[in-house]
């Protein structure tokens, strides 16, 4: 059931990249895609040129085809969340997971041409096709949580600038790839390397092909971890477009950023990356904290690696009304480069916790499920709270550790719950 | 006489489809990407709405001073053409009074 949804999705999507294309025309896709496209016989169709796209699916809303429920914070380019209520599923759906772009998607993708190349700092650089990847290297499937570094950046005050993500940005789907490591091995890092720098086939917003829209990287160390893939397949299907198909980094627990989509390139470089948001203010935060507002010298801000501990409700939905005094309570919890080890939540506004039950992550990098039921006392407005801890004893913060740009907010997260 | 039917009420449906695209597409432009009215909406529409949605602008809310930082970093890093003077000043006032920080 799910397989085909996803096929159809994948279908539609295809549409949408058509109708980017002035011609107006399906590139590869047979009447019978059209029809499926249309929903309907086609009475015509014999009238149709090769590669048609039908207006019905030529829709600027389209824009999300084969992602469902997600709110769009931006259509150029393209940003979408998943409400928390969405992504109660232990392995995100792909049509659930969010999307952040920073530039133009590729279109008209040629899968036997797409090549990746790994060069720089290496004994021997390649050049691998898709076909390379699989064959090549060891294919594995991982659950792997991905977040956006901007993440809750809504409620940051004085407000910071960009996309204002509430609670969506972040999901975990089941990947299928090879690991960035085993790659990097068959070229031989030198040991003059320091990070790596990712390139994708997404165009600089203003079309200008000699600017990068993203080009971030992490230190050697980060890059070395067995839990990085370069990915193909989401949850067991081809990826969806947005979220970077056909080939795309996942390096969890770190801003999503570094997760390069339509990967084509990974240059090993012999100092820290200097690509388009890896400089400046971009996804970086002040080495100290500030007061809300504060200004920060630009030499004073430090890259962002690991994300912080966090957790977020799934179930139910907040503003949900009751009638029995018992609910059971569930969600998700993640901690970057770490585990979590407790969940505790609240009714009563914090004074009391109780431990909720917590699932082992299914591999490192999956979030974990979290679940409990609780008791309200008698009838009345409630807020369940859900504070998660992780390995090394660090626990969600009531309130944001502010920064100029918006990133890194793990605040706890509260539903409201009515009781009858 | 059913298939001339069918013919003219295709071409009917494509006729009327034409229309109501072009009164869409009249739309989209008077509704100046949904930038409330005032001074500066022109110049904030083609300015900041030629590379991304205007979506983007209409979810901040920022004091002046980010607002010029804003300007300053979408011409330095994203290649944003600089405007004159003048209507450097009429896109900062449109941007700190319509997106600005309360």
């Amino acid at each position: 059931m799910e397989r085909d949804g996803q096929r159809k999705n994948v279908l539609a999507v295809d549409s949408k990249q058509g109708a980017n294309d002035r011609r107006g025309f399906l590139k590869g896709a047979g009447m019978a895609a059209v029809a499926a496209l249309v929903g309907e016989v086609i009475p015509f169709q014999a009238n149709l040129p090769e590669g048609f796209v039908p207006a019905v699916a030529a829709a600027d809303d389209s824009i999300l085809t084969g992602k469902d429920g997600l709110s769009l914070l931006n259509d150029r380019p393209v940003n979408a969340e998943t409400p928390p209520h969405l992504l109660d599923d232990d392995v995100t759906p792909t049509a659930r997971h969010f999307v952040r772009n920073n530039g133009i998607p590729p279109t008209d993708i040629d899968l036997a041409a797409w090549r990746l190349a790994v060069d720089g700092e290496v004994d021997k650089p390649l050049s691998l096709s898709l076909e390379d990847l699989r064959s090549k290297f060891e294919v594995v499937k991982l659950k792997l949580q991905l977040e956006c570094g901007g993440n809750g950046r809504a409620f940051f005050e004085p407000k910071a600038k960009g996309n204002q993500w509430t609670y969506g940005a972040v999901g975990c789907s089941e990947w299928t790839g090879v690991r960035l490591a085993d790659v990097l091995n068959a070229a031989g890092v030198k040991s003059t390397a320091v990070y790596t720098g990712h390139y994708g086939a997404d165009l600089h917003l203003s079309g200008n092909s000699e600017k990068e829209a993203i080009s971030r990287g992490v230190p050697i160390a980060k890059a070395m971890n067995p839990y990085n893939l370069i990915a193909f397949e989401q949850n067991g299907a081809p990826m969806h477009p947005e979220n970077g198909a056909p080939l795309r980094l996942v390096v969890p627990g770190w801003p999503g950023s570094c997760s390069q989509k339509w990967l084509n390139r990974i240059w090993v470089r012999d100092q820290v990356h200097d690509g388009a948001k890896m400089t400046g203010t971009s996804y970086r935060v002040p080495r100290y904290p500030v007061a809300p507002g504060e200004e920060v010298a630009k030499e004073d801000f430090a890259i962002i690696e690991s994300m912080p501990v966090k957790s977020l409700i799934t179930s139910p939905q907040t503003g949900v009304k009751v009638d029995d005094r018992k609910l059971l309570v569930r969600g998700h919890a993640w901690a970057g480069d770490r585990s979590v080890s407790r969940v505790d939540i609240t009714i009563d506004f914090g004074r009391t916790w109780v431990s909720a039950e917590l699932n082992a992550p299914a591999n490192p990098f999956a979030w974990q499920t979290f679940s409990t039921q609780v008791s309200f006392p008698e009838r009345g407005y409630y807020e369940v709270w859900a504070r998660a801890t992780d390995d090394a004893g660090v626990q969600q913060p009531f309130s944001i550790a502010w920064n100029p740009k918006g990133y890194l907010n793990n605040m706890m997260h509260r539903i409201a719950v009515y009781v009858a | 006489m059913f298939k001339a039917n069918r013919l003219f009420l295709v071409v009917l449906a494509c006729v009327l489809t034409g229309i109501t695209q072009a009164i869409n597409a009249a739309d989209a432009e008077n509704d100046w990407g949904g930038l409330p009215k005032g001074a500066g909406q022109e110049e904030v529409f083609y300015q900041c709405g030629s590379c991304h949605s205007l979506m983007l602008v209409k979810q901040q809310g920022l004091s002046r001073d980010r607002w010029e930082d804003t300007l300053v970093w979408m011409i330095e890093e994203q290649g944003m053409s600089r405007p004159t003077d003048e209507k450097w000043a009429l896109i900062l006032d449109y941007l700190s009074s319509h997106f600005g920080s309360q």
